[in-house]
C-alpha cells in the first residue's frame, strides 16, 4: 500500500470517528464516544504510516506543499485532541466538532498537488523544524479553542439545541475557560513560531524583520489574539463575545497563513504553492 | 498629571492602542502584499482596492500613523510598568496576609470541613507542601491560620512581558542607527576589499557606520548544486578572508543558513549566481565601449540563460541567450547539455520598439558579430556568485528581547500563582479552606473542589 492508500484509510476512519462522537453527543451514549476515540486513534495510526511513507519517499518532512502541510496539520490536531480527551474525558465528545474540521483539512489537502517537491537551500535549516513544530502546535491549540467555542455557541443558542446536545459536556463558562487556556497556549506557541522565524530569517538573509507580507500578517494575527487576551482581562469578556472572537480570529489566521500565500509570492508561498 | 498618568496606564487605553496597532499592521500587510501584485490598479483584489478609497494606500501616511501609535504605545508602556511595580508590591502585601474565617467565607471558592477529631496544623501543612505549596502559619485571634502559596513568582510574568517591549524599542533604535546591508559579486580568484562605495548595491549609510575596510575576501571556489534544472539544492562558496588587522583567517565555507562573521560584519551567501560575459561594442566611427552582461542561473527554467540589454546610445534592445559547457561543471546539471558542444556562445536577437524581433547571428567566445554598423566582440566568460554583508548592533538586543518575551509569556500563562487560606476553629474541628488562582478561574473551581476533597479525606483518615 502507498502513502495515498493509508491517507484515504485514515480519512475514512476520521469521518467514522466524527459520526460516533456526534452520536455520543446526541444520543448520550458513552460507548459511542469511546468508540469514536478508538476509531480516531486507529485513523491517526494509519495517518502516521502515510506521513512516514511520504517522508521516506520525499526525503524531507511533511511541510513543502499544501498537501503535506494540511495533512500534517490534521495529524497534529487529531493527536492533540486525543491527548486532551485522555486527560479530560469529559471533553471526549468535542470530537463531534474537531473531527469534521480535521477531515475538512484533509479534503483541502487533496486539492493541492501530491507531487513530491525538493527543498530550497533556505529550508535546509534546523530552525525550520522548530518553526514548523510550533506552527503546527498553534493550529492544533486554536482548532481545539474554536471547537470549544462552537459547542458553547450551540449550547447557548436555545433550548432546542440543548435538547439535542444532551451529553454532559462541561458547563458553558468552563468551556470558555478551556477555550481561553487553549488560546493562551496557542498564543505562546505562535510567539515561538514568529520568533524562530525571525531568527531563521536573520541566519538566512541577515534581516530578522523586513515587513514582508507573511511576517506582517503573522504579526497581525499575533496582535489579534493579543487583543483577545487583553480584552478578557480588561473587560472580563465572557459568553458569546469570547466564542465569536475565537472563531473570527481563527478565520483571520486562516486567511493570513493559508489563503494569502496563494495570492502573494514569498517564502511561504514558495513552499506552500510552489 | 496623576490623572494623565492614570489614563495612560489604564487597561482600557492600552487595549485601544493594541486595537489601533492591529489596524495599522493589517493595513501595512495589505500594502506589503500589494507591492507583490500587479501595478495595474484594476488587477489588485477588491479587498485591497477598498482600502485605497480611504487614502490608506500611502506608505508615507501609514508610516506616520504607525510611528505615532508606536510612540504613544511606548509612553503608555512606561506608565503601565510604573503602575504595575507599585501594584505588585501592594498585591504581594495583600496576598501574603493571612485571612480569618469571615474573610475566607467571603471568597468565591471556599468550603468548610467538619471533623470529629481536631487535626494538627502540621498535617495540613504537610498536605500542601507535598503538592508543591510553600506554607506559612500564624495564630489568629480565635483560630490557627495557614497560607499555602504555589508558583508565586508567576505574578511577575505580566510585568516582565511589558518590559520586553522596552528591549524591542531599544533594539529597534540600535538597528536604525547602525544597520546597513551591502551586496557584491565575485568570480573565482577575485577579491573584494570592503568599502562602503565598493558595494554594488547598499542601503543608505547609517548614522553610526564605523570604520571601513573591515575585511578582504577572495573567492576560491563556487559550490553550487541543483536538485534538477531550475531547483537549487545549495548555494555555497569557499572563501579566504583577511580581517581589519590584516590577519589571514582560515579558509571558510559559506552557504545559505551558514554566514561568516568577521568583526562586526556578517557575510551571507546571496541568491544571485550565473555567468558574467565581457563584451566590447565598436561602432562605425571606431568608438569602443566595454561592458559586462550577467546571465542568471536558478530561475524558473535553468535551461534559459537569457538576458535583455539595451546598447548605449541606441534604441536597440538585444535578447542574448548564452550556451556554455561551464553549466556541465555544476553539480546536478552535468547531464543537462547532452550535446558534445564545448566552449561558449551567445545567440543574439535584436528588437526595436514596435517591430518584429530579428535574429542577428551567433557570437562565439573570442569572436565577433556585426550588424547595423555595430561590432560585438565576446571577450570572456566567467562564473560568478553573490554575497550580502550586514552590520546591525540591534540584533543582539532584539534576540534578548525574544528570550524575555518567551520567558514572560510562559510565566504568565503556564506558571499561574495559586493560594489557599486555611483557618482552624473550634480547636481545629472545623477547617475553613478558601482558594484563588490568578488566571483560568473557572477551571480552578474544579481543581479547588478536588483538592479540598482530598484534604477532607486526608484529615478524616
Amino acid at each position: 500500500m502507498t502513502f495515498a492508500h493509508y491517507y484515504w484509510l485514515s480519512l475514512a476512519l476520521y469521518i467514522t470517528a466524527g459520526v460516533f462522537f456526534l452520536a455520543g453527543l446526541v444520543f448520550v451514549k458513552k460507548d459511542a464516544g469511546r468508540a469514536g476515540s478508538v476509531l480516531a486513534a486507529t485513523g491517526l495510526l494509519m495517518h502516521t504510516v502515510s506521513l512516514g511513507q511520504r517522508w521516506l519517499q520525499t526525503g524531507h518532512g511533511p511541510y513543502v506543499s499544501t498537501y503535506e502541510i494540511l495533512s500534517s496539520n490534521t495529524w497534529i490536531v487529531v493527536l492533540f485532541f486525543l491527548l486532551l480527551q485522555a486527560r479530560l474525558p469529559r471533553l471526549r465528545n468535542l470530537g463531534a466538532v474537531v473531527m469534521p474540521l480535521a477531515f475538512l483539512m484533509m479534503g483541502f489537502a487533496l486539492v493541492g498537488s501530491t507531487e513530491a517537491r525538493t527543498l530550497s537551500p533556505t529550508l535546509l535549516s534546523g530552525w525550520l523544524v522548530v518553526h514548523i513544530i510550533f506552527a503546527k502546535l498553534t493550529v492544533a491549540a486554536l482548532i481545539v479553542a474554536v471547537s470549544l467555542s462552537v459547542v458553547y455557541l450551540l449550547r447557548a443558542t436555545g433550548r432546542e439545541v440543548k435538547k439535542i446536545l444532551r451529553y454532559e459536556l462541561p458547563r458553558g463558562e468552563l468551556l470558555l475557560d478551556y477555550a481561553y487556556r487553549f488560546v493562551a497556549f496557542g498564543f505562546v506557541t505562535m510567539t515561538i513560531m514568529i520568533v524562530t522565524g525571525a531568527i531563521w530569517a536573520d541566519t538566512s538573509w541577515g534581516s530578522y524583520w523586513a515587513w514582508r507580507p507573511t511576517e506582517t500578517w503573522s504579526l497581525g494575527v499575533w496582535l489579534a489574539y493579543g487583543v483577545f487576551l487583553h480584552g478578557r482581562v480588561t473587560f472580563n469578556w465572557s459568553g458569546r463575545v469570547v466564542s465569536w472572537y475565537v472563531i473570527l480570529a481563527f478565520l483571520f489566521s486562516i486567511l493570513a497563513f493559508f489563503v494569502l500565500p496563494f495570492l502573494v509570492k514569498g517564502i511561504h508561498s514558495q513552499y506552500m504553492v510552489g | 498629571m496623576k490623572r494623565i498618568a492614570r489614563f495612560l496606564s489604564s487597561l482600557r487605553f492600552s487595549f485601544f492602542l493594541i486595537l489601533l496597532l492591529l489596524g495599522v499592521i493589517v493595513q501595512r500587510a495589505i500594502l506589503a502584499q500589494r507591492a507583490f501584485l500587479s501595478p495595474d490598479h484594476e488587477k489588485v483584489p477588491m479587498l485591497a482596492r477598498g482600502f485605497d478609497r480611504f487614502g490608506l494606500n500611502s506608505l508615507e501616511l501609514l508610516n506616520t500613523i504607525f510611528w505615532v501609535v508606536l510612540s504613544v504605545f511606548g509612553i503608555s508602556l512606561f506608565f503601565t510598568v510604573k503602575r504595575m511595580i507599585r501594584q505588585g508590591r501592594a498585591r504581594r502585601a495583600a496576598f501574603s496576609r493571612f485571612r480569618d474565617v469571615d474573610s475566607i467565607r467571603e471568597m468565591r471558592r471556599h468550603m468548610v470541613i467538619a471533623l470529629p477529631v481536631s487535626p494538627s496544623p502540621e498535617t495540613i501543612k504537610t498536605f500542601f507542601q507535598r503538592r508543591g505549596f510553600r506554607v506559612s502559619a500564624s495564630d489568629g485571634a480565635d483560630a490557627g491560620l495557614l497560607l499555602a502559596v504555589r508558583r508565586d513568582l508567576g505574578r511577575w510574568g505580566v510585568l516582565l512581558f511589558h518590559l520586553t517591549f522596552f528591549l524591542f524599542f531599544l533594539g529597534g533604535t540600535a538597528s536604525f542607527l547602525t544597520r546597513f546591508t551591502g551586496y557584491f559579486e565575485l568570480a573565482p580568484g577575485e577579491t573584494f576589499t570592503e568599502t562602503y562605495d565598493g558595494y554594488i548595491q547598499k542601503t543608505p549609510r547609517p548614522v553610526f557606520f564605523g570604520p571601513e575596510h573591515v575585511f578582504t575576501m577572495t573567492l576560491e571556489e563556487i559550490r553550487l548544486s541543483y536538485w534538477k534544472p531550475g531547483e537549487v539544492r545549495q548555494r555555497a562558496a569557499i572563501v579566504r578572508l583577511t580581517d581589519d588587522d590584516n590577519t589571514v583567517l582560515p579558509v571558510k565555507n559559506i552557504s545559505v543558513n551558514n554566514p561568516i562573521r568577521v568583526g562586526d560584519r556578517k557575510i551571507y551567501q546571496a541568491g544571485r549566481h550565473g555567468f558574467i560575459a565581457s563584451i566590447t561594442v565598436t561602432d562605425e566611427t571606431g568608438t569602443r565601449a566595454e561592458g559586462v552582461i550577467r546571465f542568471l542561473l536558478g530561475r524558473k527554467d535553468a535551461a534559459e540563460l537569457l538576458t535583455w540589454v539595451r546598447l548605449p546610445g541606441t534604441r536597440l534592445d538585444l535578447k542574448l541567450e548564452l550556451f556554455t559547457d561551464m553549466v556541465r561543471r555544476i553539480e546536478g546539471l552535468e547531464d543537462y547539455y547532452s550535446s558534445p558542444f564545448t566552449g561558449s556562445l551567445i545567440k543574439v536577437t535584436s528588437q526595436e520598439a514596435g517591430r518584429e524581433p530579428v535574429f542577428r547571428g551567433v557570437l562565439f567566445g573570442g569572436g565577433d558579430l556585426s550588424f547595423e554598423g555595430l561590432t560585438l566582440h565576446f571577450d570572456s566568460l566567467k562564473p560568478f556568485t553573490s554575497f550580502t554583508v550586514t552590520r546591525d548592533y540591534g540584533v543582539v538586543i532584539i534576540f534578548a528581547g525574544f528570550v524575555l518575551l518567551l520567558l514572560s509569556l510562559c510565566i504568565t500563562y503556564f506558571w499561574v500563582p495559586e493560594r489557599f487560606w486555611i483557618a482552624l476553629v473550634d480547636d481545629g474541628r472545623k477547617v475553613y479552606v478558601g482558594g484563588s488562582r490568578e488566571r483560568y478561574k473557572e477551571s480552578f473551581g474544579e481543581r479547588f473542589a478536588l483538592l479540598a476533597d482530598e484534604l477532607r479525606k486526608n484529615l478524616a483518615s
